[in-house]
């Protein structure tokens, strides 16, 4: 276990140090030049040239790259060109917001997502299995911007139960969470049956209802803990597609995280503050993913030998 | 996402021409439920898209500002809009916007793509390491985080959504193709054309290709899904395809101010970005199981 982690977690610095490339890349890239927008309207070609000095933007690609990479590693992200704030400490309190936010969903995932599916698998063929696989098909379908507005209208406009938008208190918290998680419910729910279905036809399975098991301890106990497998691992990828999908759900309820002040940042051009998220989001979304792995691992010890 | 393909053997192929074999394909395709309705939506989509102009509806930019936010009627089946455009002539159009963008973007990244895997699987060495570098690090990111920071550095607009959702694509393709070959590399037919002296080239286009092909369409319905809702997303988040062009999402962005007094402005482009997601979905499921692929995560 060791040695798969050690080479893990070389393969996550490499590609790091890829996302990171990429993401100045892009922003290297932008037609026009930030200086410009740094400065100001009404700035001499003097004050111009200044700020691109003190950006190191004077410099070839690789050299910038390289300065960049430095502070980023000594914690100095930037500042907002908009606000004059830091830029790390501003991101690190909206990734609270989303991680929250992702939690949520996740949580919600998978727990209405696993009982349909156990449901699902266990009355087989009923309507409530057909049910399942219908509403998972539109799970997956549905844009997570459009179920968001839908539930804002029914919950807080018609029915006024929940707050429209913003962040406070947990009741603030549902109807995003909902909207997030809507197509990893439909995912999970179709993992969780077809792995459930496969791991019920095995033969230690007969074993245990020939000895007199009862059904419920079957599926819990038994099938279940097999079958976890390979939803573990959809549950980390899902997590992961959340930090994703959180720009259109958070624009949808101003929920103040990561993603919402990645939109603003983008209408505003403020690249430091653009860049930093983009780069924060991917690389969190790789370390969920390598903790995916881990977990898959630790399941499933043939992997770990190969 | 790493990926394995299985295809079971490509030596039972029915016999017969290229021809033959799409046509035995489309039948099994119809044969599946999941198909069959996909090709449905489908084709209904591609209908109205094509025969929108003459359909006599109304212009979708036509404005009636003194019936905005019309409910549904016999002269606005779906309503109209807070200028007062027609939502149905606003729908269908914006049918035609996603279903051109959806099929440009996946069409010309599954060229760039395959050729890419074709060459990476078939290659080996540094022309592989390279390559499959880039492809880790372009699928770092999640795909509509990838096609936002392209925007943001494009600009929106039609073109630079397509350029967006096509690189997030292109890596996606160059990663089942290079599999497939891989797999298909060490079969004895690769191994008897080689030793009768066929060159790289010709081994790539007469044996890989063809064979290694029916992973990459399965794909490519599944991925139609997916540009069209990243599309939506972008348009959604005012950095897609701009107004007044019809676009679903960049239309629900607009009418959600509206949402409360009127909320067929918000339903009825939702519902259809939501069908057409489907329909492709369920297109690509159908052609997994008509194809016999699996894809495996």
């Amino acid at each position: 276990m060791a040695g798969y982690l050690a080479k893990r977690l070389l393969g996550l610095v490499v590609v790091v140090i890829g996302v990171s490339f990429i993401v100045r890349l892009v922003m290297y890239l932008i037609p026009g030049d930030p200086a410009v927008v740094l400065a100001g309207m009404g700035a001499s070609g003097e004050d111009i040239e200044r700020i691109r000095r003190q950006l190191g933007l004077d410099q070839p690609f690789l050299i910038q790259y390289l300065t960049w990479g430095r502070h980023l590693l000594a914690g100095d992200w930037g500042q907002s060109i908009v606000s004059q704030e830091p830029v790390l400490p501003l991101l690190l309190l909206r990734l609270r917001f989303t991680g929250l936010l992702a939690i949520a969903g996740v949580v919600l995932a998978v727990v209405v997502g696993g009982v349909m599916g156990i449901v699902a698998a266990i009355r087989r063929e009923s309507s409530l299995d057909y049910g399942t696989t219908v509403f998972s098909l539109l799970g997956v379908s549905i844009p997570i911007f459009w179920i968001g507005l839908l539930l804002q209208l029914c919950f807080a406009v018609r029915l006024g139960w929940l707050p429209t938008s913003g962040a406070g208190t947990w009741r603030h918290l549902i109807l995003p969470a909902c909207a997030i998680a809507a197509n990893s419910i439909a995912i999970l729910a179709r993992m969780t049956r077809s792995s459930l279905l496969e791991v019920l036809g095995s033969d230690y399975i007969r074993t245990a209802r020939s000895k007199g098991c009862g059904e419920l301890r079957i599926i819990l106990r038994h099938a279940l803990s097999n079958a976890l497998i390979p939803i573990v691992t959809v549950i980390g990828l899902q997590f992961g597609y959340l930090l994703g999908g959180a720009v259109l759900t958070e624009t949808v309820f101003a929920w103040p995280g990561i993603g919402r002040l990645l939109a603003d940042a983008i209408f505003r051009r403020d690249y430091p503050v653009v860049q930093g998220a983009i780069l924060l989001i991917a690389v969190t979304f790789v370390f969920v993913n390598l903790l995916t792995d881990m977990a898959y691992a630790y399941f499933n010890p043939q992997i770990r030998y190969r | 996402m790493p990926i394995s393909i299985h295809r079971s053997a490509t030596a039972e192929d029915p016999p017969g021409g290229p021809d033959e074999r799409s046509n035995a394909t489309v039948r099994r395709l119809l044969r599946t439920r999941s198909g069959v309705v996909g090709c449905a939506i489908i084709a209904a989509f591609v209908l109205v898209a094509l025969m929108a102009p003459v359909l006599g509806l109304w212009s979708p930019d036509t404005q009636d500002l003194l019936h905005t936010l019309a409910r549904p009627s016999w002269s606005h089946p779906l309503g109209s809009d807070q200028l007062g455009r027609d939502l149905l002539s606003r729908v269908l159009y914006g049918a035609r916007t996603s279903m051109g963008l959806a099929l440009v973007v996946v069409g010309v990244a599954l060229v760039i793509g395959t050729f890419l895997g074709l060459a990476a699987g078939l290659e080996g060495e540094w022309v592989d390491a390279v390559i499959m570098r880039a492809v880790d690090m372009l699928m770092a990111f999640p795909s509509i985080l990838l096609a936002l920071a392209i925007v943001s550095a494009l600009g929106s607009g039609l073109l630079n959504t397509m350029i967006a959702i096509g690189i997030s694509a292109i890596p996606r393709f160059t990663r089942i193709m290079r599999a497939s070959v891989l797999a298909l590399k060490t079969q004895e037919f690769i191994e008897a054309a080689r030793a009768a002296g066929a060159s790289d080239l010709y081994i790539a286009r007469a044996h890989l290709l063809p064979n290694a092909l029916a992973p990459v369409i399965v794909f490519a319905a599944l991925l139609m899904a997916d540009a069209v809702s990243i599309a939506a997303g972008l348009g959604f988040l005012g950095m897609g395809v701009q107004p007044p062009t019809a676009e679903w999402g960049a239309m629900l962005s607009e009418g959600r101010v509206y949402m409360r007094v009127a909320a067929h402005v918000v339903a009825f482009p939702g519902l259809a970005i939501m069908l057409m997601v489907l329909g492709f979905n369920l297109l690509g499921t159908g052609l997994r199981d008509a194809l016999d692929v699996r894809l495996a995560d």
